[in-house]
């Protein structure tokens, strides 16, 4: 089959690359030349997957026993994890962190789940089997990542929205979910690490004194504000060059990328996001298929939740959370689940027009 | 349902979608124009202050150096441990270990320590003065594991002559918490020294110099990463003094045991060759701190360690005499010749004035009144002046008032006259006390450096040269500066004649068969001098009975040498010694002595 260049859907490509360019230079100025080149390495491999999902028609590879026993392999794996308590497996020089590919599979699962379904809207039984997949990987996850947890969470329930919920139904989830948080609520809350629930009491009584902030809220600040309308200039940041500011090549990489490059450089970051967000909507808007329609709005909502809750964090609207912001991060399994979900908005996108 | 409509409900989800997606995105936006836009200076100005930090760099001290160039005073660099109780917070025990295992030291010990004085300081805290090469090179190698953790190299005050030149150099310390406020206006910070007394203080504002300023980034760990901007420190000038440290510190060494002090003048020009002050305290410790016991027995030693006892006034005693003599001679009131019969007292009215030797001096000539100290031969003289002409005349030989060294803390001492009398005491003057005077006691009071300052001017043939001490001011590249030359302050207002007498009278004090200075005679050169014994309280030694020391008569001795053609004065005083001629002329003959080559000390 060939491709037909007009009909591709430049922006898109356009703003990943962009978004590449950003990380990379994020991750040289935070981490030096060895991050940027593992980084280029990552989306190295990250594109050869992303590619090879663009051209494989994803009609073909998805099929529901495939995705199933991966799906219970992953779950396996994830039983493992948890017992073991390890967030990460290690091959070689490199390591894994199983969590991130949660996501697109998740993603793809549940695009298969709905994609059967004739009536836009999900009658009871499938509402709970849904959940149940969701809720599996999720209880796993929460484990050792609970902010990975959270977000499957979040993107697991924006399928289940796109699948349609009747109003009884959201007004019988808003009934239990209260009742369950009244309940469950105070002893999770007392199960919480110190440093987890620090986080969201700093958030919750962020008061106008600095010194109520959390040292790593307070950083991230200073370093975002202190970007200014231009930035300080590219390896120039003040909290990144001299380490004030935590975790700066992971969860607060946004704080060293605003810093640098300012108001003007963050909203050329946002606005990247926000096309590749977009244009995946638009290819779920206008596939044919119910499949194309639930994995493009899945990989969407895959992407901008962890946009938002990372930047969220960052720029204290929500509390801090330990995710990598993709791209920006340094980190191989974020970018490769990433750009799994994104080869499948991609491959959604060209399908569009092959009338089969 | 068909499925055109339930493509139509799919699509208006997405468009709802995408309008969460918007406002989300949305949200972001503003806080992100928030933060880097509406709120940008304050976070700048909170990077700022958490970044840069200015420190000051502090100036080295001018150095201080003796007639040859000896090395009296100088800088030398002090290995400053510094602690941050900001960066260690936390992480106390783990650094304070590594800490303890460099500096050689027991951890407990050391976190007590820590403990204590973060109690008492705000900032950053000094914890080590003084660290030797090894451990500085050992702490900078393992600066990673020391957060916190500063060694600086700052300039430290040493004095290679120790105790000998304390009096006369004085010492510099740091500047407490009391100081601060009266002299932070002029540029002192609270880890600078500043000079106290003697020289380091008389010439503050010339040794200082002038403090740098560096502008440090620090990053997250308090360790500075860069220096931003400098502003090098200005070094303080360097004096060049003309006092000759071997014969200072030798003359230190004469005075062992005793309280007292030594001037040496050159009478041709009033340049000082020597003043010691003994005993003193090291000079050093006052930067490196007395224990409190240290410090307690230093305030409470009845040999007064911390007093400069050549500033000091005292009744000088017989040294005085001499002034009499001339005042006498002047205002024509005795001639030369004329011969005094001593009895061993002199009666003036009901009173009776004793002689120092009971048994009288029979007929005493001018000569012999100088040269045996004979006190009845001055009583007379002291009859018939009036007391305002001989205090005119005194002040005019530079008594009562200073001496115009300008060392801090100079006693110009007191010479009464019957004003000075009638307010002090509202009381009319006492003829009686023309005699105390004219011998050197009752209200009089003089300190050496004015008695040496006389006798240099006898000496010299009557010009009084105001002493000096400091000959050149340099700056450190070598660029003179300014260079003092001797200034003369006037004349003895007194005939040539009159100081002939005088001067025979001192050569005989020192070498006639019964002169009271014989102790001071050398063989080669010939020696004139004064002695003088001092009463501290009226009543004298009382038989057999041992005086205690406080009460006990202060010894003074001053003497020029060679007679005719003088190149130094010596004055000595031996603080409570007893008599001059046995105490104080010794060690005046041992400094003649070195100085003309007989004796090494």
């Amino acid at each position: 089959m060939r491709i037909k260049i007009w009909l591709v859907e430049w922006p898109f490509f356009l703003a990943l690359f962009g978004l590449f360019a950003c990380g990379l230079l994020n991750q040289y100025s935070a981490g030096g030349w060895s991050h940027f080149v593992r980084q280029a390495l990552f989306m190295g491999t990250g594109v050869v997957v992303f590619l090879g999902l663009y051209f494989v028609d994803y009609r073909r590879l998805l099929t529901w026993p495939r995705i199933f026993s991966i799906y219970m392999m992953y779950v396996l794996l994830l039983l493992y994890m948890a017992v073991s308590g390890k967030r990460w497996l290690v091959f070689g020089g490199f390591s894994v962190q199983p969590s991130e590919f949660a996501k697109p599979l998740l993603v793809a699962l549940l695009a298969l789940f709905f994609a059967h379904q004739h009536e836009p809207r999900l009658r009871f039984p499938l509402f709970v089997l849904a959940n149940l997949l969701i809720g599996v990987p999720m209880v796993l996850i929460a484990v050792t990542d609970l902010d990975q947890a959270f977000l499957l969470f979040l993107i697991g329930e924006s399928l289940i929205f796109m699948a349609g919920l009747s109003r009884r139904l959201i007004l019988a989830i808003a009934v239990a979910g209260l009742a369950l948080s009244l309940m469950v609520g105070p002893p999770f809350w007392r199960h919480l690490k110190p440093y987890q629930r620090a986080r969201i009491l700093a958030f919750l009584k962020p008061g106008k004194t600095q010194k109520k902030w959390s040292y790593q809220t307070r950083q991230a600040l200073i370093a975002v504000g202190s970007g200014g309308l231009l930035g300080q200039g590219f390896r120039k940041g003040l909290s990144s060059r001299l380490h004030y500011l935590p975790a700066k090549h992971t969860d607060l990489a946004f704080a060293v990328w605003a810093e640098e490059w300012g108001f003007v450089g963050s909203i050329l970051v946002l606005a990247l996001y926000a096309l590749l967000v977009f244009y995946a909507l638009k290819a779920g808007y206008l596939a044919r298929d119910p499949l194309g329609r639930f994995l493009a709005f899945g990989a969407a909502m895959g992407l901008f939740w962890q946009v938002f809750v990372n930047l969220g964090g960052v720029l204290h609207i929500l509390p801090a959370a330990s995710l990598p912001l993709p791209f920006l991060s340094y980190g191989g399994s974020s970018i490769l689940s990433t750009l799994i979900m994104l080869g499948m908005v991609a491959s959604v996108m060209r399908r569009r027009f092959s009338f089969l | 349902m068909t499925s055109r409509k339930t493509e139509e409900i799919y699509q208006r989800r997405f468009v709802a979608a995408g309008y969460f997606v918007l406002f989300a995105l949305l949200i972001l936006l503003i806080k992100l124009f928030y933060l880097q836009i509406v709120r940008h200076d304050y976070f700048w100005k909170l990077a700022r202050a958490r970044t840069f930090y200015r420190v000051s760099v502090p100036a080295p001290r001018g150095r201080i150096f003796d007639r040859r160039g000896v090395l009296l005073a100088g800088d030398r660099p002090s290995f400053n441990l510094y602690l941050d109780p900001f960066y260690l917070r936390g992480k106390e025990d783990r650094v304070l270990r590594v800490l303890a295992r460099i500096l050689d030291e027991d951890f407990v010990a050391l976190k007590t320590e820590y403990i204590l004085k973060k109690r008492k300081s705000y900032g950053e805290i000094l914890f080590r003065r003084g660290l030797d090469w090894e451990k500085v090179a050992r702490l900078e190698a393992r600066r990673y594991y020391l957060p916190g953790v500063r060694v600086e190299a700052r300039p430290e005050r040493f004095y290679p002559f120790g105790r000998s030149f304390f009096h006369l150099l004085g010492y510099v310390s740091t500047v407490s918490r009391k100081d601060l406020a009266r002299l932070k206006a002029r540029g002192y910070g609270p880890q600078d020294v500043v000079g106290r007394t003697g020289l380091e203080r008389a010439f503050e504002e010339v040794l200082r110099g002038k403090k740098g300023e560096r502008e440090v980034e620090r990053d997250a760990l308090g360790r500075t990463v860069r220096i931003v901007s400098e502003v090098p420190p200005r070094p303080g000038k360097d004096l060049f003094l003309t006092v000759d440290a071997s014969l200072q510190k030798a003359i230190y060494g004469f005075l062992k045991g005793r309280s007292g002090a030594v001037v040496v003048m050159d009478p041709r020009t009033g340049a000082l060759l020597a003043l010691v002050s003994a005993p003193a305290p090291d000079p050093e410790k006052f930067l490196r701190g007395f224990s409190s016991l240290e410090w307690k027995d230093l305030n409470r030693d009845p040999l007064r360690p911390l007093l400069n006892k050549a500033l000091l006034a005292y009744h000088p005693g017989s040294t005085f005499k001499p002034v009499t003599l001339l005042a006498a001679l002047e205002a024509g009131v005795i001639s030369p010749s004329e011969k005094i019969y001593c009895p061993g007292f002199y009666r003036l009215g009901r009173r009776v004035f004793r002689c120092w030797r009971k048994w009288g001096h029979g007929k005493v000539s001018l000569v012999q009144a100088l040269a045996q100290s004979c006190d009845v031969y001055f009583y007379v003289l002291g009859e018939r002046l009036d007391i305002d002409y001989l205090a005119r005349f005194a002040r005019a030989c530079g008594f009562g008032r200073p001496s115009g060294l300008g060392l801090p803390g100079e006693n110009p001492g007191l010479v009464p006259d019957r004003e000075w009398k009638r307010r002090a005491y509202h009381e009319p003057w006492q003829k009686g006390e023309n005699l105390v005077v004219a011998i050197g006691q009752g209200a009089l009071e003089v300190n050496l450096l004015q008695l040496v300052k006389f006798y240099g001017a006898i000496a010299n043939g009557g010009r009084l040269w105001r002493p000096f001490v400091v000959r050149e001011i340099a700056d450190p590249s070598g660029k003179e500066v300014d260079l003092f030359s001797p200034q003369q302050e006037g004349r003895l207002p007194v005939k040539s004649s009159s100081l002939r007498w005088v001067l025979a009278g001192l050569v005989e004090a020192v070498n006639g068969k019964y002169g009271t200075g014989k102790a001071a005679r050398l063989k080669e050169i010939l020696v004139a001098g004064k002695t003088g014994t001092a009463q501290v309280v009226r009543k004298t030694m009382e038989e057999g009975k041992e005086v205690p020391y406080e009460k006990r008569d202060h010894a003074w001795f001053v003497a020029f040498a060679p007679a005719r053609d003088p190149r130094l004065v010596v004055g000595v005083l031996v603080e409570h010694g007893g008599h001059g001629g046995r105490v104080a002329a010794p060690i005046a003959a041992r400094v003649l002595r070195l100085y003309f080559g007989g004796e090494s000390p």
